[in-house]
């Protein structure tokens, strides 16, 4: 039998190494187990040369928006401006306005590229792509190794400091559209920079399953701050998945906003710390909502003396979504002073709602200090009562005790976001959503 | 004006006050006094509308109009305001982040420098607007901070329940100092209390009302707070 891996590696007229790769994970791909964390998806049913298993009516000015997304984007607030975006009525690759971006930082030392291009241009990275997430480690990563099918690269040269967040999603749309899409970051020794990762508002994808990941690493002294916002539609069932490797004194920080888990998400991350004194946090909020499914899965390995690893995640439940949070530090046997912290919570807003937290920490080495926290909760009714004695209506109450709890997280993520995010909190909140 | 006629209430089908009546007008005080059970909280609660506190009988005026079926928030954004005994703490809610909501959905200017402002004149420094609502403060910290959400509302009409119980004596003179400004901006105060004492930091006349049981046994000016200190609730 032919293999469609091959086939669409020579389409695209990929690298020999990355060829061989995709074929390799093709054929590893039958027998690779699920992981456990997370829900297992029908994978055979898609075709990996075709243009999506969703119908959705051609767009090509905003005059053709749906009228239930068009009275989404409204009720939500995301500006006019920004429709075209989501909508991906832009060809950002060549749009002038991009071209004139990349140069601008290009100047200052960030290379933005099609990962295509990018494997092209730079064997070195033969070296990098995949390698944080080798095809064997389930059907996932083999999946969509085989098949990946667009994506970016986006190095920021030694010494680099980017004062302005760089828009994975806005640069390339290529990444955005792929069933499979890849990105990969290197920050080099010493670079600053900031990623954004997707929108607020769901994008119109035509794939009803997404199998993407992200590769980032962060090199000695390096920092990396990533925002990843995700919104997908209700027919989308997404599983993507991020590896981060740091180096010494590196730091990763990553705000994760999950707005609409679509009609099942299952989202694994796991930061490795390589380097001494690298360091890693994330903060995660999720809204799980009507029938949505959500496995979230996070995970940072001490793996050097001096490093620290922190886990903050924050789920607001409602009607009948279902929320699976794993979280995990481990340190190894290298790992002498080091510490790590898990704090993790949802809330239920009502009786249908169900959320599982289940917090792990493991050590090797002796002199490491891990610890965790988690509760499950629901709003008090005392609580409730205070706030409307003091002139809020029982939905306001509520809407503001939800935007309270998640304020923690929500202080980390860039404010030209926190408007439309809390207005998603409020309409969670309100059940308008 | 804001009255109370013939009120009487009961809390899951057992009735615990009994033809309550008063009358307050604005920048008055009236003191309510008695012993632990005499209905002095379930007075608040109803008069704010507390969704536990049934009223079997009587009215709520607030100046003309019939405020008792009015939900919580209604009556509180209508001018009526209410410090909790047992203030609640919320451990997810920035205080600040609270105020700013509270004093937007009840028509003020959220002014952050105000509120600053007042929490100082109430002995509480910025560092507990920062903090979570009434968490880890301590019992006089929470009722400053009833009270100088009091002062930033400027009601028409305040209940008071026991703002001077489990207070130290710095804490007692902020309230009683919350008390008079209040009273001076012409807003009507209904306080309950266990003790006399605070009435000794009021600069002004004021009547009192002594309930038990449930029902009120005797009404008098501060002669008869000074009485109750002397002899207690006897009869």
């Amino acid at each position: 039998m032919e293999s469609i891996a091959r086939k669409l590696g020579e389409m695209r007229g990929e690298p020999d190494w990355l060829i061989e790769l995709r074929v390799e994970a093709e054929k590893h791909l039958k027998s690779a187990p699920f992981p456990a964390e997370i829900r297992p998806l029908e994978l055979a049913t898609y075709d990996p040369l075709g243009k999506g298993d969703v119908e959705l009516p051609e767009i090509k000015s905003l005059d053709d928006i749906p009228e239930n997304i068009r009275n989404m984007l409204i009720k939500m607030g995301v500006p006019e401006y920004e429709w075209q975006k989501v909508l991906g009525l832009i060809q950002v690759d060549t749009s002038s306005q991009v071209t004139s971006f990349k140069e601008y930082f290009e100047k200052q030392g960030v290379v933005v590229l099609s990962l295509l291009d990018a494997v092209k241009k730079f064997d070195w990275l033969r070296d990098y792509a995949f390698k944080l997430m080798p095809y064997k480690t389930n059907k996932f990563a083999a999946y969509h190794t085989a098949y990946w099918n667009g994506g970016i690269f986006m190095w920021i040269k030694k010494g680099a400091n980017i004062a302005y967040p760089l828009h994975t999603y806005f640069l390339i749309t290529e990444g955005a559209l792929a069933q499979a899409d890849h990105a990969l970051i290197i920050a080099d020794e010493g670079a600053h920079a900031t990623f954004i990762e997707g929108c607020t508002a769901p994008p119109l994808v035509r794939f009803s399953a997404h199998i993407g990941a992200t590769e980032v690493y962060v090199k000695k002294g390096a920092k990396v701050k990533g925002v990843v916002l995700q919104n997908w539609p209700e027919y989308v069932n997404t599983r993507p998945y991020t590896n981060v490797q740091v180096e010494e004194d590196g730091e990763i920080e990553v705000a994760v906003a999950i707005l609409g888990t679509g009609k099942s998400a299952g989202r694994y991350e796991e930061v490795h710390l390589k380097g001494k004194g690298a360091k890693a946090t994330i903060h995660s909020i999720s809204f799980v909502k009507n029938n949505e499914y959500l496995d979230d899965v996070i995970k940072i390995y001490l793996e050097a003396e001096n490093t620290y690893g922190l886990i903050q995640t924050k789920g607001v439940i409602r009607d009948e979504g279902t929320s699976n949070s794993y979280t995990h530090i481990e340190s190894g046997k290298n790992a002498c002073h080091s510490k790590g912290h898990i704090e993790c919570s949802g809330i239920l807003l009502n009786s249908g709602a169900k959320h599982t937290t289940y917090p792990g920490v493991k050590s090797i080495s002796p002199s490491s200090e891990l610890t965790h926290e988690a509760y499950v909760g629901r709003i008090s009714e005392e609580s409730l009562t205070y706030l409307m004695a003091r002139g809020l209506s029982e939905e306001d109450a509520l809407a503001l005790l939800v935007k309270g709890y998640i304020e923690p997280v929500t202080r980390h993520i860039p404010f030209e976001y926190l408007k439309e995010i809390n207005r998603i909190a409020e309409l969670v909140a309100k059940g308008g959503f | 004006m804001f009255e109370v006629r013939n009120l009487s209430v009961s809390i899951e089908g057992v009735l615990k006050l009994n033809d309550i009546n008063l009358k307050v007008k604005p920048g008055e005080l009236h003191v309510i006094m008695g012993p632990n059970g005499s209905g002095k909280t379930t007075l608040a609660m109803s008069l704010m509308g507390h969704p536990r506190y049934k009223i079997v009988n009587g009215d709520i005026i607030l100046n003309g109009e019939n405020i008792k079926e009015l939900p919580m928030y209604e009556r509180t954004r209508k001018g009526l305001f209410m410090s909790f005994q047992h203030p609640v703490e919320i451990d997810s809610l920035r205080y600040l982040t609270f105020l700013l909501e509270v004093l937007k959905k009840n028509g003020k200017n959220p002014d952050i420098d105000w509120i600053k402002r007042v929490f100082e004149k109430m002995g509480l420094s910025e560092e507990f607007l920062n903090r979570n609502v009434n968490a880890g403060f301590s019992g006089g910290e929470k009722k400053r901070a009833e009270l100088a959400q009091m002062l930033l509302l400027s009601p028409k009409y305040a209940i008071l329940d026991e703002p001077d119980t489990g207070v130290d004596v710095d804490s007692m003179k902020f309230i009683a100092g919350a008390i008079n400004e209040a009273l001076s901006r012409g807003t009507g105060i209904v306080l309950i209390t266990h003790y006399a004492r605070i009435l000794n930091e009021i600069g002004k006349g004021f009547y009192v009302h002594i309930l038990a049981g449930g029902e009120i046994k005797a009404e008098g000016g501060p002669e008869l707070a000074e009485k109750i200190e002397k002899q207690g609730f006897g009869e």
